[in-house]
């Protein structure tokens, strides 16, 4: 039943490489700023933008919360140093706490308000250097809704979105991060004990490859079944993916003009450049 | 008869026609006294994912703001791409023929494409004519226009000796057989080669690079003899400027493959048939 996935990781880090470049320095603007949370997407991310734009020009932030875990910790200093890229540390767990006032709060509640917070702090940052923010989210995230809308999932260009997980797994090893970060679970890590293949219920394997046959390849539910996989998680997925649409769109616009952003009022992000 | 061409793969600035124009321009003086023919890639004034741009910068035939470059084809034939705004006040997919200080020719690309939404924008443009230059017969096509026969066919029966294939054509996909390309540039070249065997003539293709909103071209334009075989080829992904010069009478021969008077017979009396 297992499905191949194509991929070229030469050619994909050919094109991420140029594609950092060219869509941060036409905006006048030669910088980017990155959270690295010691997971393998972060590490991508980084390492890429550094090839892109020279290690001086990428400025990253370690932002942890007084649950975030030691492995985080010290592989995402480990990336930061590997790089030689600007690097600072903010612990964000008085902004966090002064807020809620108790630790007996709903984890996904708190775990939305820290991705926030980090979100803030990024695009602060952002500003103070003269960057873009660099996301750091990848296609089975985007799809699954795997994601705090307005928190991780804000950024300015986004060199991930368009691969898997697995494929980042292959393009990660292409471009030399350390084994251990690229065979650790991944973790949002936004409490302990926390994996993101735990929470889905589901490993990157198969959701891939499920999400590669439903969206690429255009297959029916029905075909995936007879394929050999399973039809509940083929269900759970295509709800998952139906459910999250609003975190991959702008806000909706109740429409009263003759010309409506987003409806009739359609513009390219790169105008003019 | 000798002809030689400049392909000008290169980066068009999203929207902002006057700075493409001095591009175009710039570029025109640098080929001036080598080449007799420059072409650029489809929509080269205007940059391809226009989406309401599209009305804001289309342009007449006549339109002032392209004057300059009818100043510069005294020097040396030009074609490049653009969004016409035309007498039916429709907008084109064009690609404008400057030769010799006048507007020569004009083709509308025929067959949109509905992925990259340019059926939203544009209308089709419904004919194909060859173009009698000073160095033989020419065709133009835009795209997707290379795709269907019925763009190619009358372009032959009237004896074009050049196949002129302007494209703004994406990278998608991976290939699986050959690394650091992608898997649409692979299918393009591999078409472009089929199609100059097939119709037994040369085949200049200019494609665009850059990035548009995260889509990018991936350039690859290249010059194919009427045997399949690439002559010349610009690199993938970069901006870059070649030349070269065609002999094309000796490939001036019939098809192969294909008897043209029929097949454009047997459509036509089998489209008004009825």
């Amino acid at each position: 039943m297992r499905t191949s996935i194509p991929f070229d990781p030469i050619f994909t880090k050919n094109i991420l490489v140029r594609f950092i470049r060219d869509e941060v320095t036409k905006f006048g603007i030669g910088r980017v700023v990155i959270g690295l949370s010691g997971g393998i997407d972060s590490s991508v991310s980084a390492t890429l933008a550094v090839e892109a734009l020279g290690k001086d020009n990428v400025f990253a932030f370690i932002l942890p919360y007084k649950t975030t875990s030691r492995e985080s910790l010290d592989d995402a200093y480990l990336i930061g140093k590997m790089l030689g890229i600007h690097l600072e540390t903010i612990d964000i767990t008085p902004i966090v706490d002064s807020y809620f006032r108790t630790d007996d709060i709903d984890r996904v509640r708190r775990g939305n308000f820290i991705a926030r917070i980090r979100m803030c702090i990024l695009f602060d940052k952002s500003n103070v250097y003269n960057a873009l923010v660099l996301g750091t989210s990848n296609k089975t995230e985007l799809l699954l809704g795997y994601g705090t809308i307005y928190g991780d999932m804000a950024s300015a260009v986004n060199p991930l979105g368009d691969l898997y997980k697995t494929q980042i797994r292959i393009l990660a090893r292409e471009i030399g991060i350390p084994e251990k970060i690229i065979t650790k679970p991944p973790t949002a890590d936004l409490w302990v004990g926390q994996t993101d293949e735990g929470e889905l219920g589901i490993t990157y394997e198969e959701a891939d490859e499920i999400l590669y046959n439903l969206v690429e390849k255009r297959l029916s539910p029905s075909l995936l079944v007879e394929m050999g996989y399973d039809g509940e998680k083929i269900n759970k997925i295509i709800g998952l993916i139906k459910r999250n649409q609003f975190k991959r769109t702008l806000p909706v616009i109740a429409k009263l003009s003759s010309r409506t952003i987003g409806v009739d009022f359609r513009y390219p992000r790169d105008w003019g450049r | 008869m000798k002809l030689t061409v400049s392909l000008a793969q290169i980066y068009p600035r999203l929207g902002d026609i006057e700075y493409n124009i001095k591009r175009h321009i710039e570029i025109s003086r640098e080929v001036k006294g080598r080449s007799q023919l420059l072409v650029f890639p489809e929509l080269s004034l205007t940059g391809s994912n226009l989406m309401d741009l599209t009305f804001d910068i289309a342009q007449k035939k006549n339109s002032i703001l392209l004057n300059p470059l009818l100043e510069v084809s005294k020097d040396v034939d030009i074609i490049l791409g653009l969004v016409e705004l035309g007498e039916d006040r429709d907008l084109y997919d064009s690609a404008f023929y400057y030769s010799d200080s006048s507007l020569r020719h004009i083709h509308r690309k025929l067959f949109l494409t509905a992925n990259r939404r340019e059926m939203r924008y544009f209308a089709g443009g419904d004919r194909v004519e060859v173009i009698d230059t000073r160095f033989g017969k020419l065709g133009i096509v835009i795209g997707e226009d290379l795709l269907n026969p019925i763009s190619i066919i009358p372009l032959l029966k009237k004896g074009a000796d050049i196949l002129v294939v302007m494209s703004n054509s994406v990278s998608t996909g991976y290939s699986s057989t050959k690394v650091g390309i992608p898997e649409s540039a692979l299918k393009w070249r591999n078409l472009l080669s089929i199609y100059a065997q097939l119709y037994s003539i040369y085949v200049v293709y200019v494609n665009r690079v850059g990035f548009e909103d995260g889509l990018n071209f991936f350039g690859g334009s290249c010059v194919i003899d009427p045997y399949g075989e690439v002559v010349v080829d610009c690199p993938y992904f970069e901006e870059s400027i070649i030349h070269i010069e065609l002999d094309f009478e000796p490939h001036n021969k019939p098809s192969h493959f294909f008897d043209f008077y029929r097949i454009y017979r047997l459509i036509m009396e089998n489209t008004y048939e009825d």
